[in-house]
C-alpha cells in the first residue's frame, strides 16, 4: 500500500527510493491493454503467432511498462495538477504472461527552469529472476 | 537514410480513453471526468500522453519486428494534448544506422501528428536489427 503523505517538490531529494510495487501479468491485464492501445500486433494475442515470432508464448506489448511503472508511482503521491513532460522507456527482455515484475521508483534529478519545478523519476522493473525487463524514466513538472 | 516508417492512425473518443485508464490504472480526472476537466487549463478530458506513446511503439514493432521488444529504447517529449475526437498518427523516419558488432542500431526521428498536422509527442527511438 502507497503512503498517504504527499510528496512536495521540496519534500523530494535525489536518490531517494521508495517501495517497489508488484504487478503479475496475466492474459486480462494484457487484453486490457491491447485492446485500450488498439494494437493488433499479432504476438501480443495469438499464441501461435508468438511462436512463430520467436516468443514461448503471448509476450506484454513493451509500453504496457506505463502499467507497471504506475504502480511504483502510486507510492509517491504527488500533489494534482502536475504534467508529463517527457518519457523515456529501455526496452531489456520480452516479458511472458504469467510473469510476476516489481518496479521500483527513485529520484533522479530535480531542477527548476523558467520557474517550473521538475523532477526525474527512474523505474526499474524485474522479473522473478532479478533480471531488468524494462527501464522507465519520467519526467513530471511539479505541481507544488 | 531518411526512410520513413509505416504510419499508424488511431481515432481518439472518450470511450477508448476511459478504457485506457481501466487497462492503467491511472484514473486522474484530468481524463476522464468532463466536469473536473473543463475547470483546468485544458477545458476538457485529454487522452493519457502514454496512449501515444503505444502508437509509436506499435509502428517501431511493425517495422523492426519482436527485436524491438528487447532493443528497443525511445525518449519522447510531450508537445500538446490529445483530446477526444483527434485522429493521431504515428509517423517516423531513419535518421542514423551504426555498424555494432554483428547487429546495425537504428535512429529513428518519430512523431505523432493530429488532424491538424500539429506534432503532439515528438522524440527518438533506437532498435537493433540483426
Amino acid at each position: 500500500m502507497g503512503t498517504e503523505k504527499i510528496y512536495l517538490f521540496d519534500d523530494l531529494e535525489v536518490g531517494q527510493e521508495f517501495p517497489s510495487a508488484e504487478i503479475k501479468v496475466t492474459p486480462e491485464t494484457v487484453a486490457k491493454y491491447t485492446e485500450a492501445v488498439q494494437d493488433e500486433t499479432p504476438f501480443y494475442r495469438d499464441p501461435a503467432a508468438a511462436q512463430q515470432a520467436g516468443f514461448e508464448g503471448i509476450v506484454a506489448p513493451p509500453t504496457m511498462a506505463a502499467v507497471y511503472m504506475l504502480g511504483a508511482l502510486n507510492q509517491v503521491k504527488r500533489p494534482p495538477g502536475g504534467i508529463h513532460a517527457r518519457q523515456e522507456f529501455t526496452f531489456l527482455k520480452p516479458v511472458k504472461i504469467g510473469e510476476t515484475l516489481k518496479t521500483k521508483a527513485r529520484v533522479e534529478d530535480k531542477f527548476l527552469r523558467k520557474e517550473r519545478k521538475y523532477v526525474v523519476l527512474a523505474m526499474v522493473t524485474t522479473n522473478e529472476k532479478g533480471e531488468e525487463v524494462v527501464k522507465s524514466k519520467m519526467t513530471v513538472i511539479w505541481a507544488k | 537514410m531518411g526512410q520513413e516508417l509505416t504510419p499508424v492512425v488511431k481515432e481518439i473518443t472518450q470511450e477508448k480513453i476511459n478504457r485506457y485508464a481501466e487497462a492503467s490504472g491511472d484514473f486522474n480526472p484530468l481524463h476522464i471526468d468532463e466536469e473536473f476537466a473543463k475547470t483546468t487549463m485544458y477545458k476538457g478530458t485529454i487522452a493519457h500522453g502514454l496512449m501515444s506513446v503505444a502508437f509509436l511503439s506499435e509502428m517501431m514493432a511493425n517495422f523492426a519486428g519482436p527485436i524491438w521488444l528487447s532493443t528497443g529504447k525511445m525518449e519522447v517529449s510531450f508537445l500538446a494534448p490529445v483530446r477526444p475526437g483527434d485522429k493521431i498518427t504515428a509517423k517516423g523516419k531513419i535518421i542514423s544506422k551504426e555498424q555494432e558488432e554483428n547487429k546495425e542500431r537504428i535512429t529513428c526521428e518519430v512523431w505523432c501528428e493530429n488532424q491538424k498536422g500539429e506534432k503532439v509527442i515528438s522524440g527518438k527511438t533506437w532498435v537493433s536489427l540483426q
